[in-house]
């Protein structure tokens, strides 16, 4: 397990590292400890709803001197900045995410900078009172291997893909939401650091782990969850590469600005995609949202797994995240954050990693973010034991 | 705005006294409402704007809404305005006859229900208030409950961008008084 646990942290952090998504776990400042309201997933992440694009030009946009307070949300935060006229129940978006990359390893390997296209995907979804459904498409540069629907040489780079797609029905004036198609998995914090260990080692990103199942979701004031059926990721062949199993999750949340959960998932492939032998992977852990003040927002999430190639030998271990998300002034936001990982708990030491992020959010539809960060990796390998990466980027959502 | 939010609240409750005089202390005092919408969407409002008082007969409640805030500047200003229309209903409040108030003797804690009129928006209504009172040393410590509902008080149910608040809110005031 030691070789399984080096080869997803080398992968992710010395060539995957982009982040591509779109979820603000941190709303929760704002008392949003539902996700619904503002996505077209009922779990949060994706896709703005109408709603949400209205409270990202309230909430999270930079305001020079503030903002009015009879102050409405402009047109421009409409689909194409509202040049287009959309039917209700019609929603499209754009979202193109890219910059420059830069990372490194404590031997030098990989040392340069480079350009990213981290995401230029279009979404679309349409929600006709019982009826929802959701679309994306788009190009994926690099490292898109589990999204890709194809790509030029049947790899993961220069691809069409697809992260998600599905249709739900919606009951109990949306309480309850059944979806079948491709989801993200239902697991944990949303974060946007798909990168992180948390997201890596559980394969719960919002980035390229979806996987295709169905799924219920249940929303209600002060609880939340969902729980999915992994019917595999059918955008990977063999099918012996597909994982089946469940994920899910269980939040409660005793106030609007803080919520706590739990989450569990279960899967198995003939072939695990990444160390091509037979896997079970189990991950079962508990998370947290709180801010105790409307300048701090703080996540927590501590996973339990265990991977198996054989049903009597588990590697156990767990990996853990905590990131302080402060916001000096509405729409600057400035976020470090500490992870470790241990997914075998023989190895002498664990993996863990320094982030700091600053976002700025200057104008409708716009996203200046800088990521720096420093993972220290074991055990150690051929690539060296640390890799530091730092990260600009320009995020568009039309 | 912005969500048109919600609304308004109000005032409430309590427990209470017997005898004419009961008046606030100087501790904080809050009421805060809770309202509900769609798929878990939440909303809470707040102000401390709270003041007790009491005649000898009905104990009385205001809480003024010109403060009342969400947290949201601009779903503050259409509460305020659209919905709860403060300038011509600043406050709401709640009268309990004090007669049918279970007041709990100093180092004790009670809790009742009782029925009080509640003037929001410009309509009484008569309201069952739940509250519970902890006294020591001739100060006590009240906390209400009690359930509105928008549509009876004439207040529209703000509705913004699909997302509509349902018209049952729950108000909870706590203060704290002190003997005459």
């Amino acid at each position: 397990m030691n070789r399984l646990a080096a080869i997803i942290v080398i992968v992710v952090f010395v060539f995957g590292f982009a982040p591509a998504a779109t979820a603000y776990p941190t709303m929760v400042r704002h008392g949003y400890a539902s996700c619904q309201a503002c996505h077209v997933d009922p779990g949060g992440a994706g896709q703005l709803s109408a709603y949400g694009r209205a409270q990202s030009e309230l909430l999270v946009q930079w305001h020079p001197g503030g903002l009015a307070e009879d102050a409405a949300p402009s047109t421009a935060t409409s689909f194409l900045f509202g040049l287009i006229a959309l039917p209700e129940v019609i929603n499209l978006s754009g979202n193109v995410r890219g910059g420059a990359l830069y990372n490194t390893t404590t031997t030098g390997g990989g040392a340069g900078v480079r350009p990213v296209v981290m995401a230029a995907d279009l979404s679309a979804a349409v929600d006709v009172d019982w009826f929802i459904a959701n679309v994306s498409l788009g190009y994926g540069a690099r490292n898109v291997g589990p999204a890709v629907v194809v790509s030029a040489d049947g790899g993961g780079d220069n691809a069409l893909v697809s992260r998600t797609h599905w249709v739900g029905v919606q009951l109990a004036d949306k309480a309850v939401v059944i979806r079948a198609g491709r989801l993200t998995l239902p697991f944990g914090l949303r974060n946007n650091e798909h990168p992180s260990f948390v997201r890596a080692v559980t394969r719960t990103d919002i980035n390229v782990d979806q996987q295709h199942g169905l799924a219920v979701a249940y929303n209600t004031d002060g609880w939340r969850g969902e729980v999915m059926a992994i019917a595999g990721n059918f955008q990977v062949r063999p099918d012996a590469y597909r994982e089946r199993g469940y994920s899910a999750f269980v939040e409660w949340s005793p106030m609007a600005t803080a919520a706590v959960g739990v989450s569990s998932l279960v899967t198995r492939a003939d072939k695990d995609i990444d160390v091509a032998v037979p896997l079970l992977r189990q991950a079962h852990g508990v998370f947290a949202r709180v801010s105790p003040v409307p300048w701090l927002a703080l996540l927590g999430e501590a996973d339990v797994v265990a991977n198996s190639v054989d049903a009597n030998r588990w590697g156990v271990g767990g990996v853990g995240w905590l990131q302080a998300d402060f916001e000096p002034v509405q729409g600057v936001h400035i976020a470090p954050a500490i992870e470790a990982s241990q997914v075998d708990a023989t190895a002498a030491m664990p993996s863990t990693g320094a982030w700091l992020t600053l976002a700025w959010y200057p104008l409708p539809h716009t996203e200046l973010r800088a990521d720096a960060v420093y993972t220290s990796i074991s055990p150690a390998n051929l690539r060296g034991s640390g890799a530091f990466t730092a990260l600009l980027q320009l995020h568009l959502f039309l | 705005m912005l969500h048109r939010t919600l609304l308004f609240t109000v005032a409430l409750s309590f427990a209470g006294a017997a005898a004419a005089g009961w008046s606030r202390t100087a501790a904080t005092a809050e009421a805060r409402f809770t309202g509900t919408g769609p798929a878990g969407f939440k909303i809470e409002g707040k102000t401390n704007d709270v003041v007790v008082s009491d005649d000898g007969t009905v104990l009385k409640v205001v809480v003024g809404l010109a403060k009342l805030s969400t947290g949201i500047s601009l779903r503050d200003t259409h509460m305020r305005e659209k919905y709860l229309e403060i300038e011509k209903f600043p406050t709401v409040a709640l009268t309990v006859p004090l007669a049918s108030l279970s007041i709990p003797k100093d180092g004790s804690t009670g809790e009742g229900d009782v029925t009080g009129l509640v003037t929001l928006h410009g309509v009484t209504k008569e309201r069952l208030v739940h509250y519970k009172g902890s006294c020591t040393a001739g100060v006590c410590d009240v906390v209400g409950t009690l359930p509105l509902n928008m549509n009876e008080h004439g207040i529209s149910v703000p509705s913004y961008l699909g997302i509509t608040v349902k018209p049952a809110i729950t108000v909870t005031t706590t203060f704290q008084v002190k003997r005459p």
